[in-house]
């Protein structure tokens, strides 16, 4: 295939993303509708327009040089940086989350761009220090370059979107050749941390009692006393595995430092998050949706009978009762999964399964097949944000993954989130473009 | 070999994420084609969706849902304003001025009628078919009609603005009643039957109605209960409320009494705390006691006195009971030791609730031996400090009417399923423990058979011909404020067991505090008692006696669902299958049925007078 004409872009992945776009704009259409067949928002006439205006942005980033972009990522990231501050103060509130700035009638959420440009950043960075990220200050400066962005998303609070940071980061800095026993250690301190932040909850709502012996956990009268057995263990370990070098003290050392992030970080946690906040009380539903059947349950118990009632072939279009009669919530956007299983079933499911299955196989097949460094680092951040929002989304819909308010890429409603994944295919398609240069 | 490791990594991420993808297809797969039978059409048009009626034990209605609808306008949609205001303002005879004011400055939903009747809704889905009134729009109204109004409402209850049972039975059957709860795929709620006998609950409220005017009491509680089976035959409780319009009625006009307020018996309790001791063995029928005006005890240092309200003389336990001797069971109860008697007195099950299906139930206050005083094993023995709940005492009567034995009391007789044809849930006797033996047990209800004769507390109970048992009692109230018993509030009561060689029929009767005329049980519940007694020998055509050959078998049949009758009024005719309908045509009825099934929505609504040649409409589904 010669270079530069317009048949060397994958049209399987273009074709995959325009079935996604048209089934969302379907949909939409269908959420704006109610159960007596009227026209109750205009959503889908929005998303045209944004469907419109984004494919050419789409082209114009799968010929546009993706290295270009890596000249400028330092400059693009402050701006978004800066962007999600000025969004922390003056933006927009939806749903309690002060996620959007607006121009006019035009909003955009910094935070979707901010995941491009962090995962462009960080790739220049991978490349600069590849040889030295095995080591664990470069692992951790890495580590730092995502956790500005994603504090600032925390502080929207928008859980579901800074959360997107983390896998991104595993996957970019892995693929670079990161220990596998440093990206375990934010990932075990990570459950740890919120698994010890949520003891309150649990005992209230699972164990209904309270437990004595978890005071040790929770109680900032023992705080001291527990970070000093950690450290004392910790550093007995430390000069163990110092004099003596054997293993088994370097693992000791390595859990106790597990044990202290997690513990200091569960009572960050509480710190921020309330208890009985809507963070922590989405996980307590998530195990237990009927805690709380007509509030906080409400979302999933709704959304899992709108996709378990569609069957093989679905209700039909427009004809979902779970969406119509509006018992799902938040159709357009987070939950377009559950009226797309409901009205299509699991044929509908298997439309967007499949197509996502197209673009993210592809995808990797893409950067197996071209050397530059670069390309692969970014390519599966790419990858992996794209399969982040897939699970989650989807996994929520049936109830097997925590609500966190994140969107499915190419078909809910809205601008930020669509333009966001129409460039991450434009890099993509862009890296195909330039697989031999 | 960096690239290598960087090409490797990739794949195995490449295969993890077919991996996920699949597992997600895998879980979408189980829910929506293995799993998905339930779910399928569970959600299918709630609209249709009704919460199940309550009815009385003769199958009638006491709660149901009615077909109604409010109007509503979808004002982007709405085309023709003018001409849309004149034919509603014609259906619904208002004025059209009314109807275009709502449509002023508004954007989105107004609502145009809170409620529109079956016919007016007809009428507007007529001009709809017309392809007029565009952009307005009928929707099923939540709501709930008790048509017997503040009868049995206690017992029924009411449903909040949101349709959910807010107290009585619907609060505590609600997940029955509701149909969506966990009944997939069923419209219609469960339809639950009450143990309520609603024409003699009319009856006893008549006479309680009466009782509470005539006294200027705080409230008159009559409680009749079929003495074989626990059921609760008749439960009234004046003050009540009607539940149509339960918010205009005070939280003191809402209170149910009977299970949720806890008062000191009085002498009532007697028949429990002798019976107690009977069976304890502490005292036989033989054994006598000296009452000179008062109780007396020395303990230690201190004299303990109780005074009684006569000087009785030379009493046993027929006295006791007969004249309501206070210092003779003081003395009696002095015979056993205090944890046996308590816990005897427990098992009669005071200090705990009875498990009626009624919301708010009160555990009375029974404090446990630690917690007694010196004076307190005599009290407690004519039934001062403890306090009970009606429902308790009613209860723990069963004791003499079945050999001993405590039965559960039923307030709701079966749950069965919309259509009628499943019993989802039935309450059948239920004996919760051996309390007495059969023997002391009869005993009792031979020495309350005494009360009731001449010269007894109750005698103004008594009714030539049957035997009746019974004891009164005229207890004092706790001032609150002021400490010791109040001077002016007194609680008059009787309890009474019929026919009283083998009782069909428990009647317990409290009037809380009085205040015209007097305030003794003997005086003003005994004459009650009476009339309330009358009026259910009467009911259940129970004979009196020297007529020899009398069966009362304790059973009242509910009668299964029968061909349709139309009488003087519309009956309700929802859920009737077709075949039902058809005689009616036979009897000259003029019907138009439309559809096949079950019939969903009729005109005129039930209810309705019945008037020669009117047009009866149904729709079946």
């Amino acid at each position: 295939m010669k270079k530069g004409s317009i048949f060397s872009i994958d049209l399987a992945i273009v074709i995959a993303t325009l079935v996604l776009m048209l089934v969302g704009i379907l949909f939409i259409l269908s959420s704006n509708t109610d159960a007596d067949g009227h026209m109750r928002d205009d959503e889908f006439i929005k998303q045209i327009i944004w469907a419109i205006f984004g494919i050419p942005i789409l082209f114009f980033f799968a010929f546009f040089n993706y290295q270009r972009l890596r000249d400028i990522s330092l400059i693009l990231y402050i701006v978004f940086i800066l962007l999600l501050v000025i969004t922390a103060v003056i933006g927009k509130k939806v749903n309690n989350a002060r996620s959007w700035i607006g121009i006019g009638g035009f909003g955009i959420q910094a935070s979707e761009f901010a995941k491009l440009s962090t995962i462009l950043l960080l790739g220049e960075y991978l490349v600069r220090f590849k040889n030295r990220i095995h080591e664990l200050l470069f692992f951790i400066a890495g580590f730092l370059i995502c956790m500005l962005p994603m504090g600032l998303v925390l502080t929207q609070p928008d859980m579901g979107t800074a959360l997107v940071f983390l896998p991104v980061f595993f996957v970019m800095t892995w693929i670079a050749g990161a220990r596998r026993r440093h990206i375990f250690f934010i990932v075990i301190s990570g459950f740890l941390m919120i698994t010890i932040s949520m003891i309150p909850e649990f005992q209230k709502f699972f164990l209904k009692t309270k437990l004595p012996v978890l005071n040790i956990l929770t109680s900032f009268d023992y705080i001291f006393y527990v970070i000093g057995i950690i450290s004392l263990i910790g550093a007995l370990a430390f000069t163990g595995y110092y004099f003596l070098r054997d293993r088994i003290f370097y693992w000791i050392c390595y859990a106790s430092g597990v044990l202290f992030s997690s513990f200091l970080g569960s009572f960050f946690v509480r710190k921020v998050f309330s208890d009985y906040s809507t963070p922590k009380i989405r996980l307590i539903i998530f195990l237990d949706p009927t805690i709380d059947a007509k509030g906080s349950g409400w979302h999933i118990i709704n959304s899992v009978l709108a996709v378990g009632s569609g069957g093989l072939f679905g209700k039909g279009f427009l004809e979902g009762t779970q969406s119509k009669l509006k018992y799902v919530p938040e159709q357009s956007t987070d939950f377009i999964f559950s009226i797309i299983s409901e009205e299509l079933g699991f044929l509908g499911g298997i439309i967007i399964l499949s197509s996502f299955l197209v673009i993210l196989l592809r995808s990797v097949r893409i950067l197996t097949h071209t050397t530059d460094q670069y390309a692969h680092f970014i390519g599966a951040g790419i990858i992996g944000m794209l399969l982040y929002h897939l699970v989650i989304n989807i996994g929520m819909t049936m109830g097997i993954m925590p609500i966190t308010g994140i969107p499915l890429f190419f078909v809910s409603y809205g601008g930020s989130s669509l333009l966001t994944g129409l460039i991450s295919i434009g890099i993509i398609l862009n890296i195909y473009f330039r697989r031999y240069s | 070999m960096p690239e290598l490791l960087e090409k490797k990594r990739l794949l195995i991420f490449g295969a993890f994420l077919g991996i996920c993808t699949l597992v997600l297809t895998g879980f979408l797969f189980s829910l929506m084609v293995v799993n998905s039978t339930g779910s399928q059409d569970r959600m299918e048009d709630l609209r249709g969706a009704e919460r199940g009626p309550i009815l009385d034990r003769n199958g009638v209605e006491l709660a149901l849902q009615p077909e109604l609808y409010y109007l509503e306008a979808w004002i982007p949609h709405v085309e023709n304003i003018n001409e849309s205001a004149t034919i509603l303002s014609n259906v619904l005879m208002v004025s059209r001025e009314s109807i275009l004011n709502k449509f002023v400055d508004r954007t989105g939903s107004v609502v145009i009628a809170h409620q529109v009747t079956p016919g007016d809704s007809q009428k507007i889905e007529n001009y709809k078919a017309e392809d007029k009134l565009k952009g307005i729009y009928l929707k099923p109204k939540m709501g709930r009609i008790y048509p017997q109004q503040e009868l049995a409402s206690h017992v029924i209850g009411y449903v909040n603005v949101d349709n959910k049972g807010s107290a009585g039975v619907e609060y505590t059957l609600d997940k029955e009643l509701q149909p969506s709860s966990q009944n997939i795929g069923v419209l219609y709620g469960n339809q639950v039957i009450l143990t309520v006998d609603i024409t003699l609950q009319y009856k006893m409220d008549t006479i309680a109605r009466k009782a509470f005017e005539n006294s200027k009491a705080e409230s008159v509680m009559i409680l009749a209960m079929e003495a074989k089976t626990g059921e609760i035959l008749s439960y009234s409780s004046i003050p009540n409320y009607d539940p149509n319009e339960y918010s205009k009625f005070s939280d003191l006009d809402r209170m149910n009494r009977p299970v949720a307020m806890a008062y000191e018996p009085g002498s009532v309790f007697k028949i429990f705390s002798m019976a107690s001791l009977l069976e304890l063995g502490a005292i036989t029928t033989e054994d006598h006691f000296y009452c000179n005006g008062s109780f007396e005890k020395q303990v230690g240092n201190e004299l303990v006195k109780i005074k009684c309200l006569d000087t009785h003389g030379d009493v046993g336990l027929q006295e006791i009971l007969k004249y309501s001797c206070n210092a003779g069971a003081a003395y009696a109860s002095e015979k056993a030791a205090s944890v046996p008697f308590y816990d005897k007195l427990y098992q009669f099950g005071f200090g705990q609730k009875t498990g009626i299906q009624l919301a708010g139930e009160s555990y009375g206050i029974f404090n446990p031996v630690e917690k007694w005083s010196s004076r307190s094993k005599p009290t407690i023995g004519f039934g001062q400090e403890i306090s009970v709940s009606a429902i308790q005492m009613i209860t723990a009567a069963t004791v003499f009417a079945n050999k001993g034995k405590l039965l559960k009391p039923h307030i709701v007789r079966r749950i069965v399923s919309p259509d009628g044809k499943r019993i989802i849930r039935d309450f059948p006797r239920e004996e919760v423990r051996q309390v007495t033996t059969a023997s002391t047990a009869l005993k009792i209800l031979s020495l309350m058979e005494a009360a009731t004769e001449t010269g007894g507390t109750a005698t103004a109970a008594a009714i030539a011909g049957i035997r009746i048992a019974s004891k009164t009692g005229t207890a004092q109230v706790p001032d609150l404020q002021h400490g010791g018993y109040s001077a002016e509030n007194y609680i008059a009561s009787i309890l009474g067991l019929f026919p009283a060689e083998d009782p069909q029929i428990i009647l317990y009767i409290v009037i809380q505090n009085p205040k015209e005329g007097s305030i003794f049980g003997s005086r003003i519940a005994a004459p009650l008692f009476k009339q309330a007694t009358e009026e259910i020998l009467f009911h259940y055509d129970i004979p009196k006696q020297n007529d020899p050959s009398y069966v009362y078998s304790g059973e009242i049949k509910i009668p299964v669902p029968m061909p349709v009758k139309i009488g003087n009024t519309m009956p309700n005719l929802k859920g009737v299958p077709k075949r039902l309908l058809l005689p009616l045509i036979e009897e000259g009825f003029d019907i138009d049925i439309n559809g096949e099934g079950y019939v969903v929505k009729q005109d005129p609504p039930p209810g309705a007078a019945v008037t020669k040649g009117m047009k009866i409409t149904v729709y079946l589904k």
